[in-house]
């Protein structure tokens, strides 16, 4: 099959975007919020008696039914009591590594997930991969707003989920 | 790209540019944890 090249608008749907519209919506809560700053200012995956003693404000029971339905719902992954994955985030390695502005380094889901991260954070960062064809290192810096990335002659991948991939995790 | 394509024909999918995929990191988690909408 010839390599299509989409834009943004064309690689969106009226369904996809009521999916962001309410993954978004999950994503605001209190507690994904607490999910997301552990990861921003910690490396690796978050425990999640951690992240239930951070959010005081709730009922302990209450909170780790919160995080059951987040990982359910796909917005985190629960392993062995620690959350390894909070979009965009991942708690191991993969093959986006985002640098933040001040110097630390975090693992992103996919290259979205890492164009994601700056305006996310309101800061500028560093986006490190390589080509998944030849193996040659990229890099390049992303500020919040994508200035100049016009000028970037690579390309991203959008892979489509398949039919039996509950986890967007799991079709980059 | 077109050469890793041309490798992996049956793959579903599409490419973009680099600041199109920005666009849709920015839908997605833009302001997320500074308390603004995209």
């Amino acid at each position: 099959m010839a390599l299509e090249i989409r834009t943004a608008a064309e690689l969106s749907d009226p369904e996809l975007e009521a999916r962001w519209t309410t993954r978004r919506a999950a994503r605001e809560t209190a507690v994904l919020q607490q999910v997301l700053r552990a990861f921003v200012e910690r490396p690796g995956p978050a425990e999640v008696e951690q992240i239930v003693a951070a959010c005081a404000d709730g009922p302990s029971e209450g909170i780790r039914q919160d995080l059951a339905r987040l990982d359910e719902d796909d917005l985190i992954q629960i392993r062995d009591g620690l959350v390894d994955v909070a979009y965009p985030f991942s708690g191991f390695s993969t093959p986006f590594v985002v640098q933040l502005a001040d110097g630390q380094e975090r693992y992103a889901c996919c290259a979205i997930d890492a164009l994601g991260i700056a305006p996310m954070l309101g800061q500028r960062v560093r986006i490190r991969s390589r080509c998944h064809h030849c193996g040659e290192p990229l890099e390049l810096g992303v500020d919040p707003a994508g200035s100049g990335l016009e000028a970037e002659g690579g390309m991203v991948w959008v892979g489509k989920q398949g039919d039996g991939e509950r986890r967007a995790s799991t079709s980059l | 790209m077109r050469a890793w394509r041309e490798a992996n024909p049956a793959v579903a999918g599409a490419g973009t540019r680099v600041s199109e995929a920005f666009k849709l990191g920015e839908r997605v988690f833009g302001g997320l944890l500074r308390g603004e909408r995209p």
